[in-house]
């Protein structure tokens, strides 16, 4: 009786969501994980809700206002990286606080009502236009192809940045290229789970694969299948107890995070025990 | 190969404010197994950076090859400091290993050929971790994973191989198999190695020098207590504690 709710197109445009946000999320939080970049991540999707207010403000797609915002900013942080080195961790923090609060003064400075708020807020996979799925997939699509054709590269610049540069590899290109790709993955994800829980998907399953993979391809197609593992079944869970989807989608990884923890702690204590 | 294979004339190099390499002089030639030793904090790692061209010199001119260090850069092979090494990234032997090769292929996407892959066979053949090729690096013991970066340096087939305190943190046997692995790769390659550790030069070594800001060499194998004296700044015997004896000749002979 479930699989009737197929019918519909606002679930399947919801399940066609959860399968791309998985997917990049699974491949790029990877990425993120290795490299430790979860709190510059953060940084850029909760400056996306900047965009998201600038949108109202002018009267343009709040979705598209957040594609382009969260870009700039990831040009921007990318650029100065290099120059800033150790003061990052504080420059995230500042562009965090401060996307957030240009989103609040614009929306404020909108006359009316802003739609739809709440979904860019917590998420809402439920609630997909189909034009937003079409942004969705193409992103999706370029992120992938960018992954595929630079690898080789990409491994080697978040293992090892000196010995990259070492080897005469362009390092500064690639990892603006690296921060540009998280900002895409943020613009994918945004509609399933919104600004405030993005960081979650970005980080858990990948976190969850790395356990258990002994390389990087490895780790992104684990993560891609527990991120999918997550968004659908939260998807499910949301629309048959009628509860917020990007919650519960955040709520199962948090579950399946933790269920990897004590399966470590119990399989390291069996070989002890053995050994 | 007619001039040095490094060349250094009068570096200096300030690091916010702190002078750290004081017109440093040093000629490193084709075929030395080159030790540059002294104490933590005298300059070892910025000597490295700069001749790797990943910090340039405050004065002085640094030659690697006869040029550029960033242009001689694929005719060097690095080993980085254990300690500052990600252990824990998710990437098996061989292709940490293959990932040194990035910087010989030309094409955009840098994908790997037959030939890179042999070559990396061979590294790790050469480092004696073949049987490892498939493990993650995380399993692996000290020693092998020295090796294994050692391998990664060795797959570009460098003409000069550069190692950052490569005994620290590998047991005495290791370390005699590793200096017997280097002493191996000699012909044909020249290798220069920064230590903090005075024990741990080898008979294989054919210079010395010591460094601590400046630097103290006879341009030979032996270590003199003037060296040490003045790289160290405290009595010999403390630092020379256990060391071979053939390491102190008289000061006659040195001089």
């Amino acid at each position: 009786m479930m699989l009737g709710i197929l019918g519909f197109e606002f679930f399947r445009n919801a399940l066609i969501a959860g399968l791309i946000a998985s997917i990049t999320c699974g491949i790029i939080g990877s990425y993120v994980v290795v490299k430790r970049l979860v709190s510059m991540s953060g940084g850029l999707a909760h400056a996306a809700f900047g965009g998201v207010g600038i949108g109202y403000f002018l009267g343009i797609d709040p979705f598209l206002g957040a594609a382009g915002f969260t870009l700039g900013i990831a040009l921007f942080i990318g650029t100065i990286r290099e120059k800033f080195g150790q003061y990052m961790e504080t420059l995230v923090g500042v562009v965090w606080a401060a996307g957030m609060a240009v989103g609040i003064l614009f929306i404020a400075l909108t006359p009316g009502y802003a739609p739809e708020l709440f979904g860019f807020l917590f998420g809402n996979i439920l609630l997909i236009p189909t034009k937003d799925l079409f942004l969705m997939g193409l992103l999706a699509v370029v992120i992938l192809a960018i992954v595929i054709a630079g690898f080789n590269q990409l491994m080697a610049v978040t293992f090892d940045e000196e010995y990259s540069r070492v080897m005469n590899l362009p390092v500064t290109a690639l990892l603006l290229l690296l921060i540009l790709l998280i900002a895409l993955t943020v613009v994918v994800l945004l509609r399933v789970v919104g600004v405030i829980l993005v960081i979650a998907l970005l980080t858990i399953p990948p976190a969850i694969a790395r356990e258990y993979a002994k390389d990087l391809k490895t780790m992104m197609a684990l993560s891609v299948i527990a991120a999918s593992l997550f968004t659908l079944g939260g998807l499910f869970l949301s629309y048959a107890l009628d509860v917020p989807s990007g919650a519960t989608i955040i709520l199962l990884a948090t579950g399946g995070f933790g269920l990897m923890l004590l399966e470590r702690r119990i399989t390291r204590a069996g070989k002890l025990s053995v050994g | 190969m007619n001039g040095p294979v490094i060349e250094l004339e009068k570096v200096s190099c300030v690091l916010s404010g702190r002078p750290v390499l004081d017109s440093v002089d040093l000629k490193v030639r084709e075929g030395d197994l080159y030790a540059v030793i002294g104490p933590n904090g005298g300059g070892k790692t910025t000597l490295l950076r700069v001749i790797l061209g990943l910090l340039p010199a405050s004065s002085g001119t640094v030659r690697v090859f006869g040029s550029d260090p960033v242009q001689a850069r694929s005719r060097i092979g690095y080993v980085p400091q254990y300690r500052t090494f990600e252990f824990h990234y998710p990437v098996t032997v061989e292709e940490m290993v293959l990932s040194g090769r990035l910087g010989h292929i030309r094409s955009p996407i840098r994908r790997f050929s037959k030939e890179d892959r042999s070559a990396a066979q061979k590294a790790l053949e050469r480092t004696g971790i073949l049987h490892l090729s498939h493990r993650p690096i995380a399993d692996l013991s000290g020693g092998e994973r020295q090796r294994a970066i050692i391998a990664r340096a060795l797959v570009g087939e460098p003409e000069l191989l550069i190692l950052d305190e490569p005994m620290v943190y590998v047991d005495l046997p290791t370390e005699v198999q590793l200096f017997d692995m280097l002493h191996d790769l000699l012909p044909g390659m020249t290798i220069l190695l920064v230590t903090h550790d005075i024990g741990a030069i080898s008979t294989h070594v054919t210079r010395v020098a010591c460094l601590n800001g400046k630097i103290f060499t006879h341009d030979t194998s032996e270590i003199s207590e003037e060296m040490l004296t003045a790289a160290y700044h405290c009595p010999v015997d403390l630092i020379a504690h256990g060391i071979p004896h053939r390491v102190f000749r008289d000061h006659e002979k040195v001089r």
